[in-house]
């Protein structure tokens, strides 16, 4: 995937780029907002990670300069400063998803695919790991030929991390790409519904009678974070 | 109580009218009193004149008496002194009146003004207060002396005046004196008094109704004149909210007095405005210099994360990034107030599917509960027009604040339904019992109640203030409803939105 990146400040660039490229894209990346507009123009990308605020010409205009010239790659906004009027005035200027910084790289390497899925309309149906497969259609859990029914939540959830088994993820990324969170909700929604998910995932046909959470495909990183077993 | 001001300018103008006028009719009626009494007095000297230098064998008492009540214009009733010594050796005339009042001891004083010189050398009581001399043989002889030689010059006499009381009421003596005779005149002052009142009554029940009336409706018209700028000065105030602090008062046509309160008005305004454009200016930039580190820090202990293999590493790196998180959430939440206080809460309005959000509330409200009970009723396919992403953050809002003040043991309820202009949506749960007071603090910033039991709830004390702002932005309001001490009633009310 070829991502272009414009975004000023450097060391937001430097870990997004990193990011990105430990995650198999593409990077290319501007400085500043004419340049950005005139790589974009030029096409040949998969995806635009376009920063607001930006020296030269900021990103609303480059984003509206694009739409107007007829270039359609789609566009994920990065804002900090007045986030609300500003991913408004963007998704109504024809960007596809915006990210309110700080964000997560892994969270937006997720959208980039989301949106290129989207693109190209493709739907990941099945998700397999660690012996167990995610009928996203379903939304039920099975292993061995035994199959339990998710809620919403849990299927969301149980789906963002078998997407990347062996990656964790934070609460915060979990909030935001299961509930739709990007504030921090001030509960332990999270960890509760990972507890009920691992009951689930336990009393599938496969599992050991009384499987401690230790022994849990979803595998608790101390204090904050979850992530699927890679194995 | 709160008196407007036109009316309290009406009974102030009307009080000191009052007052004025009761001044001038007491002023007035004693100067016309004093008038009417010195009028009085010159006819009485008049008439004691003409008494006492009259013919004297014309005297007839009864007749002399009713001349002189029609000439005082008094009634047969009202008392009427008169004592006529004719000089010589007749003994004094006396009206009815008259009998057993020694006249003689009243404290005379000469009268000036009909222009009778004073008695020569001035000397004390003339000499007729003692026992007259016997008059001349010529005058016993009687008939007018007039008559015999030409009409005479009357002779040259003088007036005195004295007060006296008469039936229990004023009255006034007047004694003229000619070196032949000497005639006292005396009256009541009660007839005319009652004359006068009677005249000034009919004069008053006129003027004063008439005065009263006309001051009235000239303070009121005078006060509505007054108040007409101040009226229009309310009206342009009115039209400066905070959302247009830039706007400035017409001074143009105003009288001086209000020019200067408007230029002292948009003075204020001015001030303000900046003060204001400063604050949102300086959250704006805070947020975004705060959200630059944050985002660094966050993707640098992301990336570190996720090229460490040491689970040590990995717990001590997720527990930073929880920080940042909580910090990230913090400015997020202030930048929010920040723009709700500056009115400029942008919105993305969608059709959001309330149902559907309250329904995954509820499960995620069931999945955290550890010994409540949750309830629900939410009307299928309640909808409104609203921000889908602040509109879940305030039902969030709502569901930890229900977990963070419930009793261990209680009850969480969410109710939605629809309403003739909007959509109502209420959340309610059992709590410790909390005062007045708590509950006035309920949508304070940074405030947190004492009833968090529930560890799993953490918080900034901002959730309730802000989940307010969201709620007005979309034109509704959230408000804490009238409920027993032990229960929580938020309700949450959205409009129809266009």
């Amino acid at each position: 995937m070829k991502v272009l990146l414009v975004e000023d400040e450097q060391k937001i660039a430097d870990f997004v780029c990193s990011g990105l490229a430990a995650r198999g894209a593409v990077v290319t990346h501007c400085a500043d907002g004419n340049a950005g507009f005139e790589a974009a123009r030029c096409g040949g990308y998969d995806a635009i990670v376009l920063d607001l605020m930006l020296p030269g010409r900021d990103g609303l205009s480059v984003l509206s300069g694009l739409r107007g010239a007829g270039v359609h790659t789609p566009v994920i906004l990065l804002t900090a400063r007045n986030e609300l009027g500003d991913r408004i005035e963007g998704l109504n200027l024809g960007a596809d998803d915006y990210m309110a910084k700080p964000f997560f790289v892994e969270e937006l390497h997720a959208r980039l695919l989301a949106l290129r899925r989207r693109l190209n309309g493709e739907r990941q149906n099945r998700l397999q790991a660690g012996g167990y497969t995610l009928d996203r259609l379903s939304r039920q859990v099975g292993r061995a030929g035994d199959s339990v029914e998710l809620t919403a939540r849990e299927h969301a959830l149980l789906a963002l991390l078998m997407r990347a088994p062996g990656q964790v993820s934070t609460r915060s990324q979990i909030l935001e790409h299961v509930w739709g969170y990007d504030f921090d909700p001030s509960t332990n929604v999270v960890d509760v519904c990972v507890k009920r998910l691992r009951a689930k995932l336990a009393g599938l046909a496969g599992t050991g009678e009384g499987a401690t959470p230790l022994e849990s495909p979803i595998e608790s990183v101390r204090g904050a974070g979850y992530r699927f077993r890679a194995d | 109580m709160t008196v407007s001001f036109r009316t309290r300018l009406f009974v102030m103008a009307t009080l000191i009218v009052a007052v004025v006028l009761t001044v001038v009719l007491v002023l007035g009626w004693q100067s016309l009193l004093r008038n009417e009494v010195e009028r009085l007095e010159d006819r009485l000297c008049l008439e004691a004149r003409r008494v006492a230098t009259q013919p004297q064998m014309a005297l007839d008492p009864a007749r002399l008496e009713a001349d002189l009540r029609l000439r005082l214009r008094l009634g047969p009733a009202d008392a009427l002194v008169l004592r006529l010594e004719p000089g010589g050796e007749r003994p004094p005339l006396l009206s009815a009146d008259a009998q057993g009042l020694d006249t003689a001891a009243l404290a005379w004083q000469p009268e000036r003004r009909l222009g009778a010189p004073p008695p020569a050398g001035g000397e004390g009581p003339p000499e007729f207060d003692r026992p007259p001399p016997r008059p001349g043989p010529d005058e016993r002889a009687g008939g007018p002396p007039g008559q015999r030689a030409g009409p005479p010059p009357p002779p040259r006499g003088r007036c005195e005046l004295a007060a006296m009381a008469l039936q229990g009421a004023d009255g006034r003596a007047a004694r003229y004196t000619t070196p032949r005779s000497r005639a006292v005149l005396a009256h009541s002052l009660a007839p005319m008094k009652a004359d006068m009142q009677a005249d000034l009554q009919r004069a008053l029940q006129l003027l004063v109704p008439l005065a009263l009336a006309l001051t009235a409706l000239g303070a009121w018209l005078l006060a509505s004149l007054t108040m007409r700028p101040v009226n229009r000065l309310r009206t342009a105030m009115q039209g400066v909210t905070r959302l247009a602090l830039d706007q400035r008062l017409a001074s143009a046509g105003e009288d001086r007095e209000f020019k200067d309160l408007i230029a002292a008005y948009n003075t204020m305004l001015a001030r303000l405005d900046a003060s204001f454009q400063q604050a949102t200016r300086f959250s704006a930039d805070a947020a975004h210099e705060l959200k630059t580190p944050l985002t660094i820090l966050q993707g640098r202990l992301e990336q570190a994360l996720h090229r460490s293999s040491d689970a040590a590493t990995q717990a001590g790196l997720t527990d930073m990034l929880d920080e940042v998180g909580r910090l990230a959430a913090i400015t997020r939440k202030l930048l929010l107030l920040s723009q709700a206080d500056a009115g400029q809460l942008a919105l993305h309005r969608v059709s959001v599917d309330l149902a559907e959000q309250l329904d995954t509330l509820v499960a995620d409200a069931r999945m955290l509960v550890t010994d409540q009970t949750v309830s629900s009723s939410v009307e299928p396919g309640l909808q409104t027009r609203g921000d889908a992403l602040l509109l879940r953050q305030l039902f969030n809002n709502l569901l930890s604040n229900a977990l963070r003040y419930g009793r261990p043991g209680g009850w969480i309820a969410v109710s939605g339904r629809r309403q003739a202009a909007g959509v109502e949506v209420v959340f309610a749960n059992a709590t410790a019992p909390l005062d007045a007071t708590q509950r006035s603090r309920f949508f304070n910033r940074f405030h947190r109640g004492d009833g968090a039991h529930n560890r799993a709830v953490d918080g900034h004390g901002l959730g309730l203030s802000l989940s307010r702002e969201i709620a007005r932005a979309h034109g509704g309001d959230l408000t804490l409803q009238a409920s027993p001490g032990d229960e929580v009633r938020l309700r949450l009310w959205l409009p129809h939105g266009r």
